[in-house]
């Protein structure tokens, strides 16, 4: 099968990686890059827990063909916030319990973000459209929301 | 059994520079070829096996058809994505129900990605953007291998899923002329949470002289198997003094176009239901438009 070498600039770190035309964004950053956080839920563009930012821009990366991330910039939950430098958004998850298994946070931080950067100051029904496509089956969403607003409240003040 | 894990099937994939590039590939590959813009459709559909093209021309990389341009009318080009329509405030000004449409087409990120056009050329009965084009007299702009062709967006489409488009041809852009000064609109739908794919939907666009209809253009979504234009409701607002009973029962003849339909009733919802939401659907979009044609008036 033909592969093509493509770069991407994974969270600020070039990576360059051969790929064929029927992987998927999702499937080399999981499967090539070790980046683990970005999971792989629906395939089809319903649940959002792959999501990541492309150029800054929110997208499944599902239904991202590899090929297209070519010469681009992909962020995820990693280049975000991680484990010793967590991002506000993140603690703000924590602090208001809005991660029970953990499945849907990493594309809902990723959404969150994305969100927070166009809009400092949501409402909450603002909030549950922006994350209307990402799933998460525990929580409620309630929480999420909670979050996410605290964290627009508290980053202003 | 699918698998949306993978994409199963073997492609070719192409990133022309150039429009006449993708024709050409377009022309060479036929029946075997399928233009790819946002994905969201295409990619999917690939993964259910529902189809399973040998080559992808992805058309993102084609300077002429990545703008939108609002001067003297709208000019979409075909990998204009929904987002970059939501969020341009010409279309806000002039093509409010356009604006409202491409806001509600799906979550955020699939506004990211999907495209207007695509959202036109996957011509699911149901889809948010096409009534919106509709009620500013959209036109569709087609390249082929015998050259360009322009087609009113109301003769675009065939029946669900299917539309006139030759399997070479690709559509290049939709163009709505410019609107008449003081013409308001807007775009309403049904849908369980705004995200999901319409139950039904339906556009407004109307001109006033003062307490008079002058005319009035209503189009609505996922009534039957394409989007379509309700004429008793619109001749029956055309000329008339504005009255809530007007409007009444211009919404009630807009609601006689619901078409019954096997799938629906099996589906998201049934004839019954749908002629119900239609109406008031309609009710609350006319209102809409007429507030804001009457805004505009104010303003000039």
């Amino acid at each position: 099968m033909k592969t093509y070498l493509i770069e991407i600039k994974l969270n600020k770190e070039l990576k360059e990686v051969e790929v064929t035309a029927q992987e998927t964004l999702l499937e080399i950053l999981r499967n090539k890059l070790g980046a683990i956080d970005v999971k792989d839920g629906c395939g089809k563009g319903d649940c959002g827990a792959c999501a990541v930012l492309l150029d800054g821009k929110a997208v499944n990366s599902c239904l991202t063909l590899a090929l297209q991330a070519n010469g681009k910039e992909v962020t995820t939950l990693r280049g975000i916030g991680n484990e010793k430098n967590p991002h506000p958004i993140q603690n703000s998850f924590v602090k208001h319990g809005a991660v029970q298994c953990g499945f849907c946070t990493a594309g809902m931080v990723v959404i969150a973000k994305a969100f927070l950067n166009q809009n400092q100051n949501p409402s909450r029904q603002e909030i549950r459209e922006a994350i209307s496509g990402n799933l998460c089956r525990c929580t409620g969403y309630e929480k999420i929301i909670d979050a996410i607003q605290n964290m627009a409240l508290e980053s202003k003040s | 059994m699918s698998n949306t894990r993978i994409l199963a099937c073997e492609f070719e994939y192409f990133q022309p520079g150039s429009l006449k590039e993708a024709v050409d590939l377009m022309a060479e590959y036929g029946n075997r070829g399928k233009v790819l813009a946002g994905g969201t459709d295409i990619l999917v559909n690939m993964k259910n096996g529902r189809i399973a093209p040998e080559v992808l021309v992805d058309i993102r990389q084609i300077p002429e058809l990545v703008r939108m341009n609002g001067k003297d009318g709208l000019n979409i080009g075909a990998a204009v994505l929904v987002r970059s329509v939501e969020r341009s405030t010409t279309v806000a000004q002039k093509y409010t129900a356009l604006a409202e449409a491409a806001g509600l087409l799906g979550p955020l990120q699939n506004r990211n990605m999907a495209t207007i056009c695509g959202n036109v050329c996957t011509a699911s009965p149901s889809a948010d953007s096409p009534p919106a084009l509709l009620v500013f007299n959209a036109e569709a702009w087609i390249a082929g291998p015998s050259g360009e062709r322009v087609v009113p967006l109301d003769q675009f489409f065939v029946r669900s899923k299917k539309t006139i488009l030759d399997q070479a041809e690709i559509l290049t852009r939709i163009v709505l002329p410019e609107p008449a000064p003081g013409l308001g609109s807007a775009f309403m739908k049904v849908a369980r949470v705004a995200a999901d794919i319409s139950t039904v939907n339906a556009a407004v666009a109307l001109e006033r002289d003062n307490d008079y209809f002058r005319s009035c253009r209503i189009v609505l979504g996922s009534v039957a198997t394409t989007p379509i234009r309700s004429k008793p409701a619109e001749e029956s607002l055309e000329g008339q003094q504005y009255s809530v009973d007007l409007i009444e029962h211009a919404s009630t003849l807009a609601s006689m176009e619901v078409q019954p339909s096997k799938r629906a009733r099996l589906g998201r919802s049934t004839p019954e239901y749908r002629k119900g939401a239609i109406k008031s659907l309609v009710k609350d979009a006319i209102h809409k438009a007429w507030d804001r044609a009457s805004e505009k008036e104010r303003k000039q």
